[in-house]
């Protein structure tokens, strides 16, 4: 890692399952950290053990968990140490880890903090100038909510996110994507950046507490103080928004595919009115004010639906944009892969990993000029480092090692000689710009055979809270 | 105070509600963020939804919420001595925030190349529809095309309708997050180094890393591609209350068991809890029609907070499905003090969430909302050390 990265020298500690503290040490140890996930057998991140489409359904887990693709969003550039923290010895070598490190990083409900004896006071007392971060959906401070599980979906509808997705003829449809996981990541790895920069003048840790749900309802602020002043918060409304027309998603040429259309201010419009085959609607009386579109417009859709879908949803776009109109197409989850945009800023990687050879990683939306993310791995294999880190930050000696792995209180990479594929590998090579690796690996079918011939303890059920 | 992190951080924030966004939560962290807006006002003041307030003017949700704890200048980029204002500004501040694209920045001087050339430790903010770099770096764009060109929508919405994009500024806020993460991050390489640098967001690229768990990934393990509206699997997804919906997620083998049991309890239906259902959510899917008219039979009994309460108590996860209006009067939110009262010109004290962070305990804290230019006197006076008889003419000439 450069020495010029943003946080070179400082070393992450975390205790992480799924997106939020994941997703948060990531930021950090693409910016120069060495982030250390502590993992556990017992209770593997959830997003380790998620079934993939192409495994078998009596996938063993214990042979890999490794398989969850993406664990290569949340956690490139990693380290994976493979250690139960609730035994003894696994509590002697925890200690000496957080003397090592700078931050300790979670996302753990309040009843597994205090088991596990990982709280500010628990990990102040091994190293004082600590910087501690859990990040429980509705934060540690006592309240009625304070113990309730949720997932992101649930916290999404909880904190008005999800009511503001429908139609207005119908109930909000909501969304799956666990919007408050990712804001609160996000503001995670603010927070313990802004810790850093004040310890490096006072030489102070400090204990930082995320709760993702008031952060989420913060994202909809304006909503909410819609609310508060007498408005009806934006509720449903489809794809229009307020003092905004047209604003929507208008059908184009193809099967279910669509643009963006989205005028803002009385510029855009008239420069919407210089393109070729829109031209009329400048003359039309029910469109020339801003309140006569509002007023019309089921008609202004049909018009401008009219021009759109005679082209394909690219060309619509680009048509407009081509006069300044704020357009995109519509993208499918494929699309993407390919969208010479996202390729000439090299959003999608393919970075080396241990078990597959080599995966598809997400790039960093954080993108700085000079100290630019490091993309040098993809996901830790599941105990992939840890003997490295018993050695090197622990510094404990092989005798020493192998007793920690014999008493089940460490564990490495399992079936290390082991390779997996990824049945998609082969497709996917046509759409990333970069040459794919030359897959050097078995195909499944050898895998199978050779998963058969271990004998394997029985599978736990893989999912957690 | 700890949780000023960013106290002596100075700010220079220009254009419209993305960057006032990412103003907003340097702000909320101890920066000193100066809004400069144009002698008539930002636009951002203009952004609907607006209110009427009791003086006849009207007040803009958007920017009363974004621009609280900051101080306001105003100053004509397009003039001689603007230019030249602009520059000692860039000089006395460590971050400039921008949202514009480059052919609107390089006449007014705000462009990376300009503003480095005057101070080489800043760092310069740049959130834009797609990045600086790439064929669409010209290309405008709103929170609706962010969402757009993320790959998320064609999975939101009805079956029978096209997709729906999430409102409520959501692809703003999360560009705005992505910004203030990479500002600090370079912050601390100017700190060590003395090196400035520019941070150059797209929002098209945040919008799809909040939506990796279902992006590429899922798509390419096999997920289907479709628009299911508001159910996501048996048991899975918004059912009706009494007063509106809850999203239930029963996923994990004993959050079924515990919702089974619920089910024969309150409806006396003992099949629910047969073995047929039990286990992973994939082996209720074909039973999904006749599971769902159970749990909307169990829903329909409760108000959605009650139903919220009840589902917690059983440890199944659950959430109610808010309104805005409707978090004004959530306990939780009322127990942790989760509200603050901010002083927004011409209307006064109005109510808004606290962001929902704490440092050793302590709360971020934040201040007024500026009037146009409200803090001229103060910077161009007290910090510039402008002649007043200058400032005066600046005025008369409409460059202030």
């Amino acid at each position: 890692m450069s020495g010029d990265a943003p946080l070179a020298g400082i070393r992450v500690l975390e205790l992480g399952n799924g997106v939020a503290a994941p997703v948060a040490c990531r930021n950090l140890a693409q910016f120069g950290a060495d982030v250390v996930r502590i993992e556990s057998e017992r209770r593997p991140d959830i997003l380790r053990v998620q079934t993939a489409g192409w495994l078998p359904p009596d996938f063993d887990w214990r042979v890999s968990r490794d398989t969850g693709a993406s664990l290569n969003f949340t956690c490139p550039g990693k380290r994976s140490i493979g250690l139960e923290l609730d035994s003894p010895h696994g509590r002697e070598v925890f200690e000496r880890l957080l003397e090592r490190s700078d931050v300790l990083a979670m996302n753990m409900s309040l009843d597994a903090v205090r088991d596990l004896r990982v709280s500010y006071e628990d990990v102040r007392a091994v190293n004082p100038s600590i910087i501690w971060m859990n990040m429980p959906a509705f934060g540690a401070k006592d309240g009625p909510y304070a113990r309730f599980r949720t997932w992101g979906r649930n916290l999404a509808a909880a904190c008005g996110v999800s009511h503001l997705i429908g139609w207005p003829d119908r109930p909000p449809v909501g969304t799956w994507i666990n919007y408050p996981d990712f804001v609160g990541a996000l503001w995670g790895s603010i927070a313990v950046v802004c810790a850093l920069l004040r310890r490096d003048i006072t030489g102070e840790g400090c204990e930082i507490d995320v709760a993702q749900y008031q952060l989420a309802i913060s994202c909809i602020g304006p909503a909410v103080i819609e609310a508060v002043l007498g408005g009806d918060g934006l509720g449903s409304r489809g794809n229009r928004r307020d003092g905004c027309a047209p604003h929507g998603l208008y059908p184009t040429r193809g099967n279910d595919r669509w643009v963006a259309i989205s005028v803002t201010d009385e510029q855009m419009w008239d420069a919407l009115c210089d393109l070729e085959g829109l031209r009329h609607m400048r003359a039309d009386d029910r469109f020339t004010t801003l309140a006569g579109r509002l007023a019309n417009q089921d008609a202004l859709d049909v018009e401008l639906g009219n021009w759109t879908c005679r082209r394909t949803h690219w060309e619509a776009a680009a048509y407009l944009q081509s006069v300044g109109v704020p357009a995109a197409p519509v993208l499918d989850n494929f699309e993407i892969l390919a969208d010479p945009q996202l390729q000439a800023r090299e959003f999608f990687r393919v970075l080396p990993h241990a078990r597959f050879g080599a995966e598809l990683t997400y790039g960093q939306a954080i993108v700085l000029s000079e100290t630019s993310a490091a993309f040098e791995q993809a996901a830790p294999a599941f105990g992939e480092h840890t003997r490295a880190v018993l050695r090197d930050v622990v510094e404990l000696t092989d005798t020493e090692i192998d007793a920690l792995l014999e008493s089940g209180t460490a564990f490495d990479m399992p079936h290390p000689d082991l390779r997996l594929e990824r049945p998609y590998l082969h497709w996917i090579a046509k759409l990333l710009p970069e040459a794919w690796p030359t897959p050097r690996f078995d195909p499944l079918t050898v895998l199978y055979e050779r998963m058969a011939s271990l004998t394997l303890a029985t599978p736990d059920d893989g999912v957690k809270e | 105070v700890t949780a000023n992190l960013l106290t002596g951080i100075r700010v220079l924030e220009f254009g419209g509600i993305v960057a006032a966004r990412t103003g907003r939560i340097l702000a909320d962290l101890g920066a000193e963020v100066v809004l400069v807006e144009p002698p008539g006002g930002s636009r951002v003041r203009t952004h609907p939804p607006l209110f009427q307030t009791p003086g006849g003017g009207q007040v803009s949700a958007l920017f009363a919420y974004t621009a609280a704890a900051k101080r306001s200048i105003t100053l004509d980029l397009a003039t001689q001595d603007g230019a030249l204002l602009l520059e000692h500004l860039v000089r006395s501040h460590d971050v400039v925030i921008v949202d514009e694209s480059l052919e609107a920045l390089r006449p007014v001087g705000l462009d990376y190349e300009s503003v480095r050339a005057v101070n080489d430790r800043l760092v310069y903010t740049s959130i834009t529809a797609f990045g600086t770099t790439g064929p669409r770096r010209d290309w405008r764009g709103t929170d609706l095309t962010a969402w757009a060109a993320s790959g998320g929508l064609m999975t939101i919405g009805d079956p029978d309708r096209g997709p729906l994009a999430p409102g409520g500024g959501t692809a703003d806020a999360v560009g705005a997050l992505n910004a203030v993460a990479g500002i600090v991050l370079a912050l601390r390489t100017a700190r060590r180094r003395g090196q400035g640098q520019m941070v150059d967001i797209s929002l098209q690229e945040a919008v799809l890393s909040v939506r990796m768990d279902y992006g590429v990934f899922s798509a390419l393990e096999g997920a289907a591609q479709t628009r299911t509206g508001h159910r996501r699997g048996a048991a899975s997804g918004h059912f009706p209350t009494k007063d509106g919906m809850v999203e239930l997620f029963p996923i994990a083998p004993r959050q079924w068991d515990a919702l089974a049991s619920w089910i024969r309890e309150d409806l006396g239906i003992e099949e629910a809890e047969m073995e047929t259902f039990r286990g992973s959510s994939l082996v209720r899917m074909p039973y999904r029609d006749l599971i769902d008219s159970w749990v909307e039979e169990l829903s329909g009994r409760y108000t959605k907070q009650e139903f919220f309460e009840e589902a917690q108590r059983r440890h199944i996860p659950c959430g109610p499905v808010n309104k805005p209006a409707d978090l004004l009067h959530d306990p939780q939110l009322l127990a942790v003090d989760g509200w603050a009262d901010i002083e927004v010109p011409e209307i006064g004290t109005v109510r808004w969430p606290k962001p929902g962070i704490r440092f050793n305990d302590e709360e971020l804290t934040t201040g007024p909302v500026p009037t146009v230019g409200q803090h001229n006197d103060e910077i161009y006076l007290g910090e510039l050390r402008l002649e007043p008889a200058k400032l005066a003419q600046l005025r008369d000439a409409g460059t202030i």
